[in-house]
Formats: structure tokens, sequence, C-alpha cells
């Protein structure tokens, strides 16, 4: 399957991506009901940013501890969650490892990025400035990584002792 | 659809809390400080000083605020700056606009003031005016801090003042997050005045879209703008590269070439490699910092571990350099950091440092003068004893509580006074005066200061290395790149004069055509919330978001009819009602503030040497300009008093009955102080 891939080295934090998730998925602008959010924390005037949203486990916890099986793998292999059999008891909220599930509070049911069924591809990648959000087949995950990272790699490897 | 719906109105003095619905205001304001400017129209009378209980602190977000196409607000008062205490406006982004929004509010207006230290908390619906005895007298990151841990909630944003304000310096700003405040208006003294020491926002509110599509096909054209003309090139250099690389060679020399130099003797040293800005941000970068939702996250954050911590732009990069002889990156860090904390506008500081300085050179004072601390160009203990001392109201300091006019009729039994670099109590860093022509006459304010900044600052500018700058990005040369420049410059006078030859410093003809098309761009996107930066407000610099797409995106985002006609008429409604506000403050008032012979002198005395040399400020065509701007505005030249037919035509009648009772013209006395200031000057 294709999956969001996430360089920290590229991101602002500009936070482009909660507004146009929320605006595509509820309609509004919203970063409460983004299904992608960036936590931005400032420590003596650095800020520091970190973009969290579903990252598609192998064996997802939600999945697991959901009482009524509201969240299924759709065709794409992508968990998404059927607001109609979801209950809103927030169990997949505590499972989540990363914090990138959680209910909403208008509709009382838990929403997740479900990487935009229906459109080419999600569109915080369509629409990420910085490139710092990229849609790839999980093959195709190591070696981007791997690039985004090989200036660091040559930088310590060479590194003067 | 894009408003949040309601105005905040609160009252310190009895803690009284009211909600007016935005509606009232929209059809003939649309939103932002022309709402700020109504509200304080209504509430405000014209003889209210800045520092009064009664002046209203507003802030203002516009329509597009919280969208992807807008992420700024707007703070309005009267000003504590202005001797006359005009109305002043200053911008600010970063993640409060937005959160104001989110919270249920378009605008918030605070008047009164409370008993003691108090901060405004407010989280949708509710509104707490809550205890800062606690937190008085922290600085500006510190306070933050605190407040976020008292509230429990990390993601509160915080519009705060640093001591510059709690002790009522009319140089304060108003600081939220990291590097971004509103920051020349002496709003900072206002909040002060109030015991106001921050105002904490959260929303957790969504704003809705009229029409998503056409709003998402202006985005994408929005984009498309910032991608292709030189902002792209601006924002490229600030992420990947650094655009402090050659700000050295861009800001230093150039403006010493241009005769922007603290005098005329000085000449920008060959600068050790440790010294270059460029090689400071290399090291110490940590990353960018922007507003909510915009793309371009304009401003660097450094770490340089044994220094400090914090923000810059791309404008500070300008101040506490060439102006005070200070050739050192890291005294120039550590002073930006400084002020940061105290909450104080660093063109303020470095306009007064420097004015020390010369004053020191030219044997005017001495060291007894300044508290036994030699105001030697570029000393660090210099810069440093001025922010200390003006932000705490200490010692010489207290002569600039209420701003550098005062002080320099004070200091050295004012004979350092026609040496300060000032505009109506706006104190100039010595390196940035505005050369070539300003519109003079009547109708001279600041906001036409403002437009005028962008006409005869930058292009020129440019000249001494901005192409440079560009060039590679562009994969062009330097001439090329500087042709390229031209040409826009070229296509928006030509659309907005019909003389494509408007923009240029020394072309009389379409110049008030020209101004007023900036203006209106500058105004636009104040109402719609939308940042001024990349718009066809800096034509030189590619961009061409004008104000026919802000019309659109306003229409968009709220459902609202809003054609480009109607935009520039609420912008002529905002710039009469604040105009007329303003003479009526005049006359109430009382004290002129002028604008300063220095700065008309370095107008006046022809370029140095460079591309320029030999350019001077043209006297007569200003004045005509000056004119030709009044009429297109619907202001009577020969008094500078709107006339009943521009103000009726806007719906502003009552303001025409007001204008006619009081009687005179204080811009009269205004022009003529000016004017005497020029004999004065030997000009």
């Amino acid at each position: 399957m294709k999956r969001i891939v996430w360089d920290m080295g590229k991101c602002t934090g500009c936070r482009v991506c909660e507004a146009i998730c929320s605006l595509m998925k509820e309609g509004e602008f919203n970063p409460v009901k983004a299904r992608a959010k960036v936590v931005r924390t400032v420590e003596r005037s650095i800020l520091h940013k970190v973009r969290v949203t579903c990252l598609q486990c192998e064996e997802p916890n939600c999945k697991a501890v959901c009482p009524t099986g509201a969240i299924t793998l759709d065709d794409r292999g992508v968990k998404v969650t059927d607001e109609d059999k979801c209950i809103g008891c927030k169990m997949c909220e505590v499972a989540c490892p990363v914090g990138a599930i959680a209910v909403n509070a208008e509709k009382g049911v838990s929403i997740k990025c479900d990487l935009c069924a229906g459109l080419e591809e999600p569109q915080c990648v369509k629409y990420c400035y910085p490139e710092a959000l990229q849609y790839l087949p999980d093959e195709r995950v190591g070696i981007t990584l791997a690039r985004a990272k090989s200036d660091k790699y040559v930088e310590m490897a060479t590194k003067e002792a | 659809m894009s408003r949040a719906g309601k105005i905040l109105k609160v009252d310190l003095t009895d803690g009284s809390v009211e909600k007016i619905p935005t509606a009232r205001y929209t059809r003939d304001y649309i939103g932002g400080p022309a709402i700020g400017a109504r509200l304080i129209y209504e509430h405000v009378s014209p003889g209210v000083r800045g520092k009064d209980p009664e002046n209203m602190l507003t802030i203002n977000t516009g329509p597009l605020t919280g969208t992807l196409l807008g992420n700024k607000c707007n703070i309005m008062a009267k000003s504590a700056k202005m001797t006359n205490s005009t109305l002043v406006t200053a911008g600010m982004g970063g993640q409060l606009p937005s959160e104001i929004k989110f919270a249920g509010y378009d605008n918030i207006a605070i008047t009164g003031k409370a008993d003691g230290p108090v901060y405004l908390f407010i989280e949708n619906e509710e509104v707490a005016i809550r205890d800062a005895k606690h937190l008085w007298g922290l600085d500006t990151e510190e306070v933050q801090v605190r407040i976020k841990k008292e509230l429990k909630d990390p993601d509160v944003q915080i519009a705060c003042i640093g001591p510059g304000g709690e002790n009522g310096f009319v140089g304060s700003c108003i600081i939220h997050d990291i590097q971004n405040s509103a920051s020349q208006g002496g709003h900072g003294a206002v909040m002060g005045s109030k015991n106001l020491k921050a105002v904490a926002v959260r929303g957790t509110k969504g704003l809705k879209i009229a029409d998503r599509e056409a709003f998402l096909a202006l985005w994408q054209e929005y984009w498309e703008s910032l991608s292709t003309g030189r902002t792209r090139a601006y924002i490229k250099l600030v992420h990947e590269e650094s655009l402090s690389t050659h700000a050295d060679e861009y800001n230093l020399k150039g403006m010493a070439q241009w005769g922007y130099g603290p005098d005329a003797s000085f000449n920008v040293p060959q600068m050790k490699k440790e010294e270059l800005l460029g090689e400071f941000d290399r090291k110490y970068r940590v990353g960018s910092i922007g507003c909510a939702f915009c793309p371009a996250q304009c401003k660097a954050n450094y770490d340089v571990p044994g220094l400090t911590s914090g923000g810059a732009n791309c404008f500070v990069y300008l101040t506490m350099r060439t102006p005070v002889k200070n050739l050192d990156t890291r005294l120039w860090f550590k002073a930006l950091d400084k002020l940061q904390k105290y909450g104080i506008d660093i063109n303020e500081i470095t306009g007064i440092t420097g004015w020390l300085m010369l004053l020191y050179q030219e044997g005017i004072i001495t060291a007894a003068d300044t508290d036994g601390v030699a105001m030697e160009w570029g000393s660090e203990e210099a810069i440093m004893t001025v922010i200390d001392k003006i932000a705490k109201g200490e010692g010489f300091g207290r002569h600039f509580t209420d701003g550098i006019v005062p002080a320099a009729k004070t200091i050295a039994d004012g004979n350092g006074f026609f040496l300060a670099c000032q505009d109506r109590n706006f104190g100039i860093p010595l390196s940035l005066p505005e050369r070539g022509v300003t519109l003079s006459g009547p109708g001279a304010t600041k906001m036409v200061q403002l437009a005028t900044e962008f006409i005869w600052f930058h292009p020129p500018y440019d000249r001494h290395g901005g192409y440079d700058l560009f060039a590679p990005v562009f994969g062009l040369t330097g001439q090329e790149t500087l042709a390229l420049t031209d040409k826009w410059l070229s296509e928006f006078a030509e659309k907005r004069t019909g003389n494509p030859d408007a923009w240029k410093p020394e072309v009389v003809e379409g110049k008030a055509r020209y101004v007023a098309a900036t203006e209106n761009v500058i105004s636009s996107s104040d109402l719609a919330g939308n940042c001024d930066g990349p718009t066809a407000r800096t034509p030189h610099a590619g961009c061409i978001w004008d104000v026919e797409q802000i019309a659109a995106s306003i229409a968009a985002a709220t459902g609202d009819p809003c054609s480009t006609e109607k935009l520039l008429e609420t912008v002529q409604r905002r710039r009469l009602l604040e105009f007329s506000y303003n003479l009526l403050c005049e006359r109430m008032v009382g004290d002129l503030a002028e604008m300063s012979p220095a700065l008309m002198r370095t107008n006046i005395e022809p370029v140095p040497d460079g591309p320029f040399k030999g350019q001077a400020w043209d006297l007569e065509g200003s004045i005509q300009a000056g004119e030709e701007y009044c009429t297109l505005r619907g202001v009577d030249p020969d008094t500078g008093v709107p006339t009943r037919e521009a103000l009726e035509k806007v719906g502003l009648k009552d303001l025409a009955d007001k204008l006619e009772e009081s009687g005179g013209s204080a811009s009269d006395e205004v022009l003529k102080a000016s004017q005497d200031n020029l004999v004065r000057a030997g000009v």
C-alpha cells in the first residue's frame, strides 16, 4: 500500500496540512477537526514541531481495542473508521501509540486519517509546500528516507574526532 | 461564513464584557482595522490621549484570517507614541490571529484600566480577567511560559508586553510567540497603561467557507504567485540557503553606498569572516518560523550556545548594524533578543541609539549625559545600556519614555534636536530614512509614509545587491535580474497609473496614483486579514496578488458579494474615517507631531555615490504629487480637510458635520511646523 512519509528536516511547521485536512474532511478550517496535527512546542524561543497523523500500523491497536469493530481495513489496506458503528468509547484514543486518533466532539465518533479515500492522493501531501510530505508505496519508503538523511550520514561518517 | 461572527468588547475598569454581532459593521467596513477604526470612532472621544484609560485597544482580524489565505491581525489604538494621539495600526502574525477567530471573535476591543495588573483569558465563550500581579515585571518569553503553565494548556496563544510596555515607553510593542510583534504603534505602552499584561486566547471552533471550490482555486493562484515571482526566490533563500548569507553585502555596503550610513564618511570596512551574518546564520540557524497556515515561514530561528536563542526576520537584519556602526553579529543578535524580551521596537531603539552616538561624536553630549557610558559607535556597552535604561525607565532612559521628540528637546538642552532622525515621533534608524520624494502636503500621514516607503526605499535599495542576491535562484545574471525587477515595477505602474515609469523615484507624473494604488493593496489585505507581504504592495518582488484577487477571496470565503469596486470603496471609507478622526484628534489634543529636519535633510542632500549619485529630493514635485494625492482621496489640497462631498459619498456625513463644527485646520499647522523645520535645517 501507499502511505505518507514525513521528513522532519524539511517540515517548517506551517500547519497548512492541518488546515487543508479539516477543510477537505469537515468543510471548515478547524485544527480541532484535522486528522493531521502539527504539535508546536516553544522552549527558550526555539520552535520544535512534530507532525502527527495515523502511521497505518501493521497491527493497529485502535482496531484491536475497538469494541464494535468500527475500525476496518478498506480495499487499499488503509485503516478507516465506520462512523455508523463507532460508539465514541474513546478506547482507540488510549490505544494509539502516537496520538493520531481522537473522538470528534460534535459527531461523537472517532476520526482518523484515511489517506483521503476517493482522491488521487492525500490533500496534505498535494499542498505541502516544502515537500516535507510524500505519498509513497511501502517499497520506496526506505530509499527515500535514506536519501533524505544521506547528507547527515556523510557528515557524521566524516566528522573529525 | 468565514467570519467568527462576534466582536468582543471588554472594559477593564468595571470588568464588563459585551459581545456585539460583527454583522453590524461588515456591510460598510468588511473587517480588520476598518471595523477597529469604526469602533474607536464610536467609543473614544478625539480628546482622549494614548495612555488614558478611555483609549481603546483593538485587535482586528479579517474575514480571511484563520483560512489558508489569511494569518494576520492588525492592532489599532489611539497611539501613545503620536503626540497628537492619532490612530496607528500595527500588523501582527503568528498563531494568535487565527486562534482569535477559532475562539469565535473577529475583533477584540479593550477599554478602561484595571486596578492592578491583570491578563485577559479568552476560551471560546468564556472570558475572564485574571490577576497578573505575579506576572508583572516578567519578560515576554517568561510570561508566555508562565501563563501556559498556569492555564495548563501549551497551545494557548498569547499576546503580551514586557517591562518596556509596563513602564510606559512609547516605543514598546506587543509580543506574541517567537518574533511576532505589533511594533511600530507604541501599543505596548497602551496595554501597559491599562495594567494589561497579556491577552491569552484559545479557540476550538471552525470557520466555514462559502464557496470551497472558488476559494481553493484562488488559493492555488496565490500559491502560483508565490512560486513564480521573486517571493518564491526569497522563500527559497530563507529556507534552503539563507537570506543572510548575502545580507552583509546587501545591507551594509548597499546602505553605505546609498548614503544611508550614520554619517557621510561611513564606509563599511572589510569584515572578518566570523563577523558576517551569513556565517552566523550557517552556524546557528535551527529552523524557520512564521504564521499559522502560511507556507512561507519567512523568519529564521537561531540557537546560539552561550549567548541566547530566538528569531529574526529579514527586516531586523537592517537594524542595530549600519545605523550604529555595529559590525559584530553576535552583539546584533544579543541586542535583538534583549529587545524582544523587554518588548521594545528595534527600529525605535536603533534610531535612538544611533542618534545618541551621533551626538557623542559631534561633541553635543558627553558620557556624563548618558549616566557615565560613552556613546561610542558600535560599543556593546553603549547599546546594551540604552536598551536597559529605556526599558526600565531609569537614568537618562527616563527622557525617552514619551519618545524621541520629547527626549531630543530635553537632552543637551535640545541642541541635538535637529539631528534626531524621526518622523512624527517615530524614531527612525539613521540608515533607513526614505530617500527620495516623500509625499508632503497636508494629506501626508503615517499611512502615506508606509506606502511611500515601498516606493522610495525598495526599488533603489534593490539596486545595491538585491538583484545579485536573487540572481542565482532565477539562473540569471545580476543585470538580467535587475531588468526583470524593472519590468515588474513598470507593469504594475502601467496597470495602476497608465504611466509605466511612475514607480521611479524621480518621476512625478502618475506618482499620486501609484502611491494610492499601493496603499489600496495594503489596506485591502489589512481588511481581509491576508498578509500584505507577498502582495502587489511589493511589485518589485514579482508579487501580483492585488485588490482584485483579495476581493474575490473575501467573496469566496464569506459568501458576501465583494467586488473590487466595493473593496476599494471600503478602503476609501476607512481612509477618510481615520483621516477625519485624526484631524479631530489633532484639534482636540493640540500637540503637533512634526517631521524632523534631519530626515528632510537626508532626503535633500544629493546621494553621495553609487548608481543614484547626485539624486536629491524633488521638493516641488513632492508637493505637486501630494496635492494630486489629496484630490484622489477627496481631501481639499489647500486645507488638508476631507471634502463634504467625499465624506457623504461614503456615508460619513456625521464626520463632515463634526469637522465643520470643530473648525480650523490643524493640518495647516502641521505643514507650517514642517516648513519651519526646513528653514531651521537650512534647506
